[in-house]
């Protein structure tokens, strides 16, 4: 799969396109990008980074960096993804002027799109401009109850095997592993504690079953109530694990939240709890 | 490799007037390299001729057999010799309704022109058309995909067309009891006439855009330039290039693995 950052990168072909921000790469936008495949024409995914919700001044807490994006849409098996640099100037571009540039000006002859597909200033783009502008466009093949909105819903909610139903494989959690309280080492389980990339959605506090790296996972996300931290913190144990992860980009990959995290009686109760939750990290399946 | 000069693809909108042979002529010499087209086209068509250059040429075998697209306004209600305003008229013939030009979409059996470059007996057909020597033309299975009437006004009518490898217009328009009297092609496959520039050569990628890809890693690239078979997934011809854009070689894959067909880096 070719990545390109601007249209003069792609190579001149009659092409078919999927537009989208693609967050998450969901089973949804795996049945667009076939159902662009499936037009026998180059096939191109036209993705914007950053998410245009948060060029706009929203706040988005995202499934997905765009690496991550890339790779999990190269997987999806595109001839090529165009990069499109979101900026306030893009989403006041008039849609003429956007199909101009970004879709007939790469030799797009068929867009695969939902009909309620909007774009441009004041969102006047949309399906019937598209064709009157000569593309055909194709429906998005339905794939009911599948979208961003939704997994982020289930994530924050702490339902993970939800959300890996709706994503087609587990959620995950991405970012670097920073220096933390060092406390876990000291309790007999060293923990790698995960700085999020930005903007990243993080799951309900609580602890989680999962895998890094290979390993089963026992993850602890929240304050720590049992020593009254107030930061939030993501830490994962990684089973049979020996190593030094400090400085190290890390992909967490949570399957099932196991309880809520809670203080303790005693650093005993605490250690026979965590004890308790590494049996279950060991037990637990991996969704889809 | 061990080739310095430029090797590319050229997109060209040949002008109404020269051959396909003249414009390829007019690349090598501007290039000084290799020059040649993949799938010609009359001296008075006009349209996308695609034209490989140097180590380019090496790949015109992924390019024929492509599906073309035409825009031609057809005389309708005089058949002539030849297909085309060139030949002389054979028959006055009723003009078809819309409906009935329409029907033509999808298979059809059509003859092949008399003035082609198909060979009868050994010899090209358009000598011995030039000769005055009357040939019983063979037929040949085409797809008209798609049949559009951009204008109907009898006795003209302008079809847009998207038709199988081989198919010719002329005898599209001689079915329709008609003759030609312009013809564009507007695509070879994924190519199009709206990005013809003759001053742009494309790499060499740009010529494989149809085929599906495997990109190759460090070790890979030096094994398939020596012709080694890698691993690799998918059926027939697939670009194998680097990450940096250039392709290497197109390989024949098949039954887990990718055999280097034509390395061209």
């Amino acid at each position: 799969m070719i990545v390109a950052r601007s249209p003069e990168e792609l190579l001149p072909a009659a092409r078919a396109v999927a537009l989208g921000t693609f967050d998450g790469v969901h089973r949804g936008h795996r049945a667009v990008i076939d159902a662009v495949r499936a037009t026998g024409l180059r096939s191109t995914v036209l993705t914007f980074e950053p998410h245009p919700r948060l060029v706009l001044g929203y706040d988005v807490q995202l499934l997905t960096t765009l690496d991550r994006r890339l790779e999990l849409i190269g997987e999806a098996g595109p001839d090529e993804v165009l990069v499109v640099e979101f900026t306030q100037e893009l989403s006041r571009r008039e849609p003429e002027a956007f199909v101009a540039e970004y879709l007939t000006g790469i030799g797009t002859e068929v867009v695969v799109a939902g009909e309620d597909f909007r774009f441009g200033a004041g969102r006047r783009g949309d399906v019937p401009l598209l064709r009157s502008l000569g593309l055909e466009v194709r429906p998005v093949p339905l794939v009911e109850g599948v979208s961003s909105s939704e997994i982020r819903e289930l994530v924050r909610e702490g339902d993970l095997p939800g959300a890996a139903a709706l994503l087609g494989r587990p959620f995950e959690l991405e970012g670097e592993v920073v220096y933390g309280d060092r406390r876990g080492g000291t309790l007999g389980f060293p923990t790698a504690n995960l700085a999020p990339d930005a903007h990243l959605l993080v799951p309900a506090f609580g602890i989680y079953a999962g895998e890094a790296l290979g390993h089963r996972v026992a993850a602890s996300i929240g304050v720590n109530p049992h020593y009254g931290g107030s930061e939030r913190r993501i830490e994962a144990f990684l089973l049979d694990f020996e190593g030094d992860l400090y400085g190290s980009r890390l992909r967490l990959e949570l399957w099932e939240r196991l309880r809520e995290e809670r203080a303790f009686g005693s650093e005993e109760e605490l250690v026979a709890q965590i004890a308790a939750d590494v049996e279950a990290a060991r037990a637990a399946r991996r969704p889809v | 490799m061990g080739d310095a000069r430029i090797s590319g693809l050229v997109l060209v909108d040949k002008p109404d007037g020269p051959s396909s042979f003249a414009v390829v002529d007019d690349l090598r010499r501007r290039y000084r390299t290799k020059a040649g087209h993949a799938g010609t086209l009359d001296p008075l068509a006009t349209g996308l001729l695609l034209v490989l250059l140097g180590r380019g040429t090496r790949l015109a075998r992924y390019l024929v057999g492509l599906d073309k697209r035409y825009r031609t306004e057809i005389r309708l209600g005089l058949r002539t010799s030849t297909g085309d305003g060139e030949g002389e008229v054979v028959e006055e013939t009723a003009i078809p309704a819309e409906e009935e030009i329409l029907a033509l979409e999808g298979d059809v059996e059509l003859p092949i022109p008399a003035a082609s470059a198909v060979k009868i007996e050994g010899e090209r057909a358009y000598k011995l058309h030039r000769r005055g020597v009357a040939v019983e033309m063979p037929v040949r299975a085409s797809t008209i995909h798609a049949l559009r009437i951009v204008r109907y006004a009898p006795p003209l009518v302008e079809l847009d067309l998207h038709v199988t490898s081989g198919t010719y217009v002329r005898s599209i328009a001689d079915v329709l009891g008609g003759h030609c009297r312009w013809l564009r092609r507007t695509a070879v496959g994924p190519f199009r006439v709206e990005d013809a520039d003759s001053d742009r050569v494309l790499p060499l990628l740009a010529a494989v855009v149809h085929l599906p890809e495997r990109r190759l890693d460090e070790d890979e690239a030096p094994a398939v330039r020596s012709g080694r078979t890698i691993p690799g997934g998918g059926e027939g011809p697939t670009a194998l290039w680097t990450g940096d854009g250039e392709l290497v070689a197109v390989g024949i894959a098949g039954e887990g693995e990718i055999r280097p067909e034509t390395v061209v880096g």
